[in-house]
This record gives structure tokens, sequence and C-alpha cells, in this order.
């Protein structure tokens, strides 16, 4: 038990003491991860779309998105009224490459188009 | 002219005077020439009031023997008179006279027994005054003595003397050339008895007016012989001959050249100028005429009265015309060409002047004529015909047919009625029976016409002029009577066809009547047992018993549009166009045309039958329907180019679609159609075991057909059944772009479902039970709308064993390989497993939900693009799912049974749970189950984590009664269970939540409120 939590204090205080901050002005663009494309707009809206689906960017899917030091959160608004939000975490962020990963181990990066 | 023959009778009874004093002289001189020849000229101006000339007086005895007689040689009479053309009034080679002086003497009688003239001139002249050059004998100053002898002219006689007259006054001027006259006779008591044989061999006497009558002939031979009553009543028989007779008035030729003869009982009145004529026979060529009557010239004005009868000899026609004077009969026979055999019977009668003609009837008999018209194509012939004619050079010539048969090609006419103005217009008022092939008068159809074959009885009264036949302006005509066609086949403007093996046709034209007012001209009854017609472009029908009643405009008018109106009744009709099939049972109503492009057609049947080829097959019971159109030829399709205004009423109709396996049924329909709106009064519709009652409005479909607006309405549709798959398969792709259509499909064999484009349509629904795929709902209420290719079935609330749902879904179809379908479906006190079994989905989304037995409330949204074969687009898939259970049973399975192991769950722990609330959501492949909590028995713990589509799982049980722990269950098929921190330790309780969980919290409350913000209040099954 005394080991489970000394592991479980290391890991909450990793997380406390490596969140980055990222400027969020370096997130605005067309980012693209092979097949997967994302769309940040500087006023918090974006989309997405992903080509191996048969589907260009006109019929892109669209979000909201924060950053807020390193967690990127998107909000993806359902045409049917519900809401679907996504919570990642960056771990780079420049201007060539954007890389973020979830909860859950799941990981993309992205390089900047013009 | 009884003046004249009086100083003419003055004249020759002063010439026996001088006959006498020269016999005296004769004897006194003894009878020598010298003698004589001096004792007559000393004498004769006791007689004589003119110079004259004798070469030789001689006495006869030879020449005038028995009785002594003068001869005397060169006779010269000179007597000028103003205006006269010569101052010579005779001048004779030899004169002769025998005369019995003892009679003359004792008994006042002038016995002459010889009087010749030979080889001289005589010039007769009579100035406008109506002075003579021939009064030249001295005569007693009482002029009122009468004339107390009596004359006997045994022989009067001339020959080779010509003889020329002129009288100015009476405006005639005649010349005899070669004159042979021997007359004879006697005179008593102011009468006349005797013959005249005279013989010229040239005459010619003119009238000096100023339009002047010339006669003239080479050889003229008149033979009389009768009496002269009281000097002025000539009566006798007279045989008259002339070669070469020409008569003209003016310009105009009544004869040319032609050698006449007449042979009559004739009565003439010197003094009144008349002619009477008795059985007289006159032969003008070879053509012979009985003619009797008189005719009488009014000595003031110069006017003939005519009153003749006339019968002639069977003539041939074109022969005989060429003597009828153009002046009679003006151009009237310009581009005729008659001929026959013709026999007159007929009068003449009037006054012959400048401005008069007299009138000529004639019975006519034609027998074997023929007859043509210039580029009037139909010649005629084979013409039997009795007619009368009154031919009035002063007004109308009119002709009455009292029957006539003709022959033109291989038809046959016959006719009778009157023919007026025939030299004029021609005006025809016929009742005309006809054997008719029509084939033969293509040339007289309008070009319109294309075809016209048949045979034809034609029972028809006519009127109708010259101009309008040979101007082929048929339509001018009144025409009304009957026609029977055989073997009928028409062809109009070479699409319209008609054919019948009889029709019987009452026709009337022009009419006054004005039913359809479409310039109505013609009249038509038409009754066939069988018709059949088609229309290029349009299809063919077919008739029986077919009547039609109906009102044409002008056909031969080529600048108008062709207009009917027609009442039609048939027994049966049946239609077929390249799509379409049908049969009409008992079709009755009106169509009017106004023109091609403006129809309008009311109809009653019994029932029709309908096939659409490669659509549908449609019956049905009582058909009414009222229909107008206008036609617009720019329509992109027949809606828009027919723009039909229907009102239609039906029973017991049938409709069977060929992507259907089960019929439509109409059992009825009360629909009001136009473009423009479609009101739906009533539907009852049956699709298999479906039936809906169907109400409301369709509007728009003039602007969606042409892509100027959506297709709108609202429809209400109340159902006890209702299959939706079935309705589905009906509209599927209805009116999508042809682009979309078109486009490949990911798979060979998937053809999405498309939804109509420029449509926006709502359907609100009450229907107690349907199907949808497999699944049995009721209580269907809501609405279901289609909206410019959108599918929406918003807010349905329906019933099924498994719960009281709610519906909203929506479908979308931009493309074929990009189809958007979205749900919120709010499913309300559900039984899990049938949930589960309803929709097998909701195990991939909460594959934990299968541990769980109960009722609970579910919510759920997703959303997603779908392939054409519609497989998913993981990477568009959204969605958010809330679930709410009470007392619900933890299944015992193997899952449970490895969480309860790990956990150390008691044995005799009860697998009941008292609450459960869960928020899950679904991005792409990704389903995230948001922390909820979960009590069984004393066991408290939170569940959350992910799975993916793939099966693969990464979860946290966070125990935390009756102790803190961890629990992460990873792995595929083959789960690891791995105990670990309690990952949600403070997740409940607000007080000690860290930032992740507050968030987290604040989201499940977001996705709970949105898919909680739709529902609406259901109502529960009793």
């Amino acid at each position: 038990m005394l080991i489970c939590l000394a592991a479980g204090l290391c890991m909450s205080s990793c997380d406390l003491f490596n969140k980055k901050k990222f400027d969020e002005a370096m997130l605005p663009g067309h980012w693209q991860s092979g097949t997967l494309h994302e769309y940040y707009d500087a006023n918090g809206t974006g989309y997405t779309w992903d080509t191996s689906d048969d589907v260009g960017p006109e019929e892109a899917q669209p979000f909201t998105w924060t950053l807020n030091n390193a967690t990127l959160t998107q909000n993806h608004q359902m045409e049917m009224g519900g809401i679907v939000p996504k919570t990642y975490t960056l771990t780079t962020l420049n201007t060539n490459t954007l890389a973020y990963h979830d909860d859950y181990g799941k990981s993309y990066t992205f390089t900047k188009q013009p | 002219m009884k003046k004249g023959l009086k100083i003419t009778l003055i004249s020759l009874l002063s010439l026996l005077g001088l006959f006498l004093l020269t016999v005296c002289f004769v004897l006194w001189s003894v009878f020598s020439p010298a003698r004589l020849t001096k004792l007559v000229n000393q004498e004769a101006p006791k007689f004589l009031n003119c110079n004259f000339h004798i070469d030789k007086a001689d006495l006869t005895l030879f020449k005038t023997f028995p009785h002594v007689g003068i001869d005397l040689h060169g006779l010269l009479l000179l007597n000028p008179v103003y205006g006269a053309p010569t101052d010579t009034l005779l001048h004779v080679k030899h004169c002769t006279a025998s005369l019995n002086i003892r009679e003359l003497l004792n008994d006042k009688h002038i016995a002459i027994r010889d009087f010749h003239l030979q080889e001289g001139n005589a010039n007769l002249f009579t100035n406008p005054v109506g002075q003579t050059n021939y009064n030249v004998f001295k005569t007693t100053s009482d002029t009122t003595s009468e004339f107390v002898y009596t004359v006997d002219l045994e022989k009067v006689q001339a020959d080779d003397v010509n003889l020329s007259y002129i009288d100015l006054a009476s405006k005639v001027r005649a010349n005899l050339h070669d004159l042979d006259l021997l007359v004879k006779g006697s005179f008593e008591q102011h009468d006349v008895q005797g013959s005249v044989n005279l013989n010229s061999q040239a005459f010619d006497v003119v009238t000096l007016d100023e339009k002047p009558l010339l006669a003239k002939c080479d050889q003229l031979a008149l033979d009389f012989t009768g009496d002269l009553l009281q000097l002025d009543s000539l009566l006798g028989t007279l045989h008259l001959k002339a070669g070469n007779l020409t008569l003209h008035s003016g310009e105009d030729a009544y004869l040319d050249s032609a050698d006449v003869a007449l042979a009559s009982d004739i009565r003439l009145g010197l003094s009144r100028q008349a002619l009477g004529l008795k059985d007289a026979q006159l032969a003008l060529a070879d053509y012979k005429l009985s003619l009797e009557g008189e005719a009488q010239r009014d000595t003031a004005t110069g006017d003939i009265r005519m009153d003749l009868r006339y019968k002639t000899e069977t003539w041939p026609l074109k022969e005989a015309l060429a003597f009828i004077p153009e002046a009679l009969i003006g151009n009237a026979l310009d581009g005729l060409d008659l001929d026959g055999r013709i026999g007159l019977t007929g009068t003449v009668t009037g006054h012959y002047n400048e401005q008069e003609k007299p009138l000529i009837t004639s019975d006519v008999t034609l027998d074997d004529g023929t007859f043509a018209v210039k580029d009037f194509p139909f010649p005629f012939d084979h013409i039997n015909s009795q007619f009368h004619v009154d031919l009035d050079p002063n007004n109308l010539t009119n002709v009455t047919i009292k029957e006539l048969s003709a022959y033109t090609g291989r038809n046959h006419i016959t006719a009778q009625g009157t023919v007026k103005d025939l030299l004029g217009k021609m005006l025809f008022d016929l009742a005309l029976k006809g054997d008719l092939q029509m084939q033969d008068f293509k040339k007289l159809l309008p070009e319109s016409i294309t075809r016209f074959n048949a045979n034809a009885k034609a029972d028809l009264k006519a009127s109708f002029d010259q101009s309008q036949i040979s101007s082929k302006a048929f339509d001018k005509m009144n025409v009304k009577g009957h026609i029977l066609f055989t073997n009928l086949d028409f062809l109009y403007d070479d699409s319209l066809a008609l054919k019948s093996p009889s029709l019987d046709l009452d026709l009337d034209f022009p009419v006054k009547e004005r039913p359809y007012r479409i310039g109505e001209w013609a009249h038509l009854i038409a009754k066939a047992p069988h018709l059949t017609g088609s229309k290029t472009g349009l299809g063919d029908v077919t008739a029986a018993d077919a009547h039609l009643d109906a009102y044409v405009n002008n056909l031969f008018d080529s600048t108008l549009t062709f207009k009917m109106g027609t009442t039609y009744q048939f027994a049966t009709v049946e239609a077929q166009t390249d799509t379409v099939e049908a049969t009409l049972q008992h079709p009755s109503g009106t169509f009017v045309m106004q023109n091609s492009e403006q129809l309008s057609l009311k109809y009653a049947g019994d029932a029709l039958v309908a096939t659409v080829k490669g659509t549908l097959a449609a019956r049905t019971g009582k058909l009414n329907l009222t229909a107008a159109s206008h036609y617009n030829t720019k329509g992109k399709n027949a809606l828009l180019r027919w723009n039909p205004d229907v009102k239609l009423k039906l029973a017991q109709g049938n409709v069977i679609f060929d992507k259907l396996d089960e019929p439509l049924g109409i059992p009825s329909l009360d629909v009001d159609f136009t473009p423009a709106r479609c009101h739906i009064k009533e539907g009852r519709i049956k699709l298999d075991e479906s039936e809906c009652r169907v109400s409301g409005e369709i509007r728009n479909m003039d602007k969606y057909f042409d892509n100027r607006g959506l297709l709108s309405g609202t429809l209400e549709l109340t159902s006890d059944y209702l299959d939706i798959n079935h309705i589905m398969n009906l509209v599927n792709g209805l009116g999508a772009p042809d682009s979309l259509l078109a486009e490949k499909s990911e798979s060979s064999e998937a053809d999405p479902f498309i939804v109509p484009h420029g449509i926006d349509i709502r359907v609100n629904t009450s229907i107690k039970k349907a199907l949808y795929e497999d699944a049995e709902i009721r209580n269907v209420g809501g609405h279901v709308a289609i909206k410019d290719g959108i599918l929406v079935l918003d807010q349905m609330g329906l019933t099924s064993d498994a719960a009281r749902m709610q519906l909203t879904a929506l479908y979308r179809t931009p493309r074929k390989n990009h189809l958007f379908v979205g749900l919120d479906f709010h499913l309300l006190d559900i039984k899990i497993d049938k949930l589960i079994a309803m929709i097998p989905e909701v195990d991939t989304i909460l594959p934990m939900l299968k541990s769980f037995a109960g009722n609970a409330e579910f919510h759920f949204a997703v959303e997603t693009y779908l392939k054409s074969n519609y497989d998913l687009k993981y990477s568009t898939l959204r969605g958010a799912a809330a679930i709410n259970g009470h007392d619900l049973v933890v299944l015992d399975n193997e899952t449970y049974q490895n969480i309860a192991k790990k956990l150390r769950f008691s044995k005799k722990t009860e697998n009941k749970i008292d609450s459960l609330s869960a928020e899950i959501t679904i991005f792409k492949n990704e389903i995230d189950v948001y922390p909820f909590a979960v009590s069984i028995d004393k066991y408290q713990a939170i569940l959350s984590g992910r799975h993916n589509l793939d099966m693969t799982y990464n979860y946290n049980v966070s125990l935390l009664k009756p102790i803190r722990l961890g629990l992460d269950i990873i792995g595929t098929d083959k789960l690891k269970y791995k105990l670990g921190k309690a990952k949600y330790a403070d997740f409940f309780k607000p007080e000690r939540q860290n930032v992740v969980e507050k968030n987290v919290m604040q989201l499940k409350q977001q996705i709970n409120q949105a898919l909680r913000s739709n529902v609406r209040e259901q109502p529960v099954e009793p």
C-alpha cells in the first residue's frame, strides 16, 4: 500500500511539476498528421478532416478549442445537439510541429502546412 | 318609212306618166328614135323637177310584146341635195317600160306590164332634216287629193343595179350590190299583193348610231310572197338566206361570217317597224332553231323589243358556245372548257339597246357533257343534266339545276339546286350527293392535312361561288350535311392521325354558335364504332363506340392554329404512349384545345387501367377528372409543358410500382392539382399491409421542376399500420441531381438512399403501429420532413416492446459517398437487454451495459458520415450517450466474476445496484466512459476509461468502499486485471475534487444536459 501510495504521489507530482506552458498564438494554422488534418483559427474555432475517409476540407467538421498551459481542449459540437469534449496534453508546439497526447497514451504529431 | 314608200309610189307613177308621154310622142313622131328622144327631153321637165338626160329613147315592140313599150338608153337623173355624197340619183344603161294606156286613161288602172332597169346605180339619200334626193317628180299642189288609181305590176325588174341608200334622218345606211330584183303584184285600195324576189351579191346595212349596228353578208337572197296591207303591214312568207353574215354592234361581234337561213311566215309592220315570225326555221350554220314571236324597233329611241320563243335541235355544246356573242356572255366562259350535247327550249324577251339586253330563258338538256375549269384540278365528265337558265344580261343570269349527274375520276356526284349570277360570281346553292374517294381530293385540302384516304358517301347542302372554288376558299362556303366515311385514314400536320373502318360524320360550316369561344367555324358530329388516333410524341388511342360532338376553328386558314372543342363519349378508350398504356371504361366529358398549348379536359369514367412502363400500373374504379392545360413548349418536363389544372376523384384505385413487391392501393382519392398546388382533400393509400390516410397540400411543383424553388408542403398522415421500409423504397433517389446519382459508389453493389432535393415537405404523422427495419413501433406521432436533400424525423414519439422512445433523426446526402446520418434518440424506461437487442451498437458503445439487467433511461446522440455502402467513416464519428438506471441487477458473468475476485467481493454480495448514471462520448473510434459510480451491496466504485471500436480496453475501477483501491482493466479479448490506484477517489466529493476531476465532472454535466434537453414527455401505454 505504501509503495502504491508513493508511486501515486510521484506520478501526481510529475504531472504538476512537468506541466509546460505553450503560446496559444503558435497554434492557429493548418496542421497535418498523415491523412489527418486540423485547422485552428485564432478565434478559438477549428475544423478537422481525414482524407483517408474521402473527406475534404470543405466537408471538415468544426470544433472549438482552448489551450490552457499544456492542456488543449477540443469541444466537438454535434449537429444533433450533443457535445464531445476531447482533452489533450501538448508536448510540442512550434512553428513546424504540434504534438499532443491524451490520458490514454494516444499521441499525435502534426506538421504545419503552409 | 310610210313617207318614203309614198314618195316611192309617187315617183313610180311619175315614171309611168313619163312613159305615157313618151308613148304619145312615139305615136306622134311615127316612132322615130330621134324624134322620140327629142320629144322626151322636151316634155320630161314637165314631170321632173331635177336635171335629167336621156341618150336615146326608142319604142319597143318585142321586149314588151304584145304591148308597146319604150326603151330609154342612158337615163340619168341628177338631183343634188345638201349633204348627199353625190348628185346622181339614178343612172342606168337601160330603162324599159310597158304600160296599158287605155286602162290608165279609162279605168284609172295602172297596168305596168313591164318595167325593167338594167346596169346602173341608184343613190337614194335623205339628209338629217328629211330632205330627199329622190323626190324628183312634180306633183300638184293639191296634196290632199287621194290616189285613186289601181296598180297592177306584172313585172318590175332590176338587173345588175347597185343601190345605195343613206337616210341621215333615220340614221341608216344600206348598200345592195349587183341587185337583181323581180317584183310582181297589184295595188288596190291601199293594199298591195305580190311577191318580191331579190338577190344581191353583197349587202350591208348599218345604223349611224354612236354604237353602230352593222349587218353584212356576201350573198343575200330574199324571196317574199305576201301582202302589203294599207301600204304598212307586210304579211307573207319569207325565205331569206344570207351568206357569211356578220352582225356587229360597235366593237361587239354578235355573228361572224355565218351562213344564216330563215324561212318564216312574217308579219312586218312598216310604220311600227315590227317584225313577227311564225314557225320560223332559223339555221345558223348547221345549228337549227325554231323561232316565233315578235321584234319591234322603237323609231324614236332605236330600242328593239323582243318577244321570241325558240327551240333548238341537239347541238354539240362546244361548237354552239362559239356562236354565243361575247357581248352577251362576256368573259364568263374564260377558263371554262365545256362540251357535250345540248338542247335548248326557251324565250327571248325584253329590250335591246345600248343599256339593255333581252332576257333569254332556256330549258337545257345536257347529255354526256364535260366540264373543266382552268386551275381547278377536277374535270367532270359523263355529265347528264337538265337545267333551266335565265340569261339576263341586265341583271343576274341564273340557273336552276333540276338534276345533274357527273363524274370526276372515279367519283360520282349528283346535284340539284341553283346557280345564280352564272355569268358573274356563279353563286351555287346545291344539294349534293357524292360517292367519293377522298384521296382524289388531296389537292383541294389545306397542306396541313397530310393524308385523307377514305370512301365517302356524302349528302350535303352547299352554298358557294365560283371564286371560292377556283381559289380553293372552302372555308368561305356554306356546307351542311352528312358524310359516311369508310376505311378512313386521316393524317393532320404529319403528326395527328385518325383511322376508322367506318365513321359517320355530320358537318355544318360556318356556324354561328360559340360554345367554346375558339373562333368556331365548323360543327362536326362523329360517330364511329371503332376509332384509332395517334399524335406524334404523345402516343396512340383506340376508342370503341366513339361519339364526338366537336367544333373546330377554320381549318383552311393557314394563319390560324388548330382549335377545337368537343364533347366525347366512348364505350372504351385505350391509350398508349412510349411510357404509358391506359384503358378507360365509358369515359365521357369535354375536351377543349384553345391551341396546341392550351388544353382543358373534363372527364368522367367508370374505370381507368393504366401502365407507366418501368414504373407503375394503375387501375381505378369510378373516376371523375376535370383537367385544363396551358401548354408551354419551353417546359422542361411534361408537367411544366402541359401545366395541368386537374380536379380528380377516384375510387378503388390500385397502383403497382415496379420497385415494390406489393401494389399500392388507393381506395379513395380527392385531389385538386395544379403545378403550383396539389391539394389532397382526401387520400387513402394501402401498400401491402400498410394503410394510411393522407391530406394536405404540396406546393411549388412548378418552381421545383423549374429549379426555381423548393417543393414544399404539409401533409397529415394517419395510419393504423405503416411499413416505413416500403415508403423508403418508394421515394428512393427521387429528384436527386444526376451527378449525384451517377457518382460511382464505394461498392459496386452500393446504392444508398438519396434524399430528394429541392423538396420541403412536412408530414405530420399519427401512426398507431409501424414497422421500421425489424422493429414494430407504436403510437408514432411527430413530424417527418424532407427538406432539400435532408430527411428529418423530428421528435418522433413512438413506443415499442422495449421502451417508449423519442427519435430525432437526420439523414443528409450531400454526395453519394458522403452520407450524413445523425440520431438523437431517447429511450425512456427501456429494458436493457431489449435495448441491446434492438440497437446492437449499444453493446459496442458501452460494453459493460450487457452486465446489467433491468430498466434504464438511455439518451443517445450520434452522428457520422457514411460511405455509399453505409460503412462508417470513423474519422467523422461523433457521439454522446447518457444512461441512467435504477435497481439494476448485475449479471453474474465472467467479467463480473473477475472484478469481484480482484476486488475481493464477498460471495454473499447481492448483485444489485441502486442507481447508475453514466456519460459516454464517442470520437472517431474512441469511446470514452466518463466516471460513474456504482454501488453494489457494501461496495462503492467509480468506473471510467476508454475502449476503442477495435475492442481494446483501458478501464479503471476505483473502489471507494470499503477500501480505496484501483483496478485497471486492460487488453482486448483477453482482458488483464491489474490493481492500481483509485483514479477518481474524490470524484463525487466536490470539496475535495482536483482540477481535472472538476473539469471532468463539468463535462459530464454538459453532456448530460445537452442530451436531455430535447426530451419531451412521451405517453405511457396503458
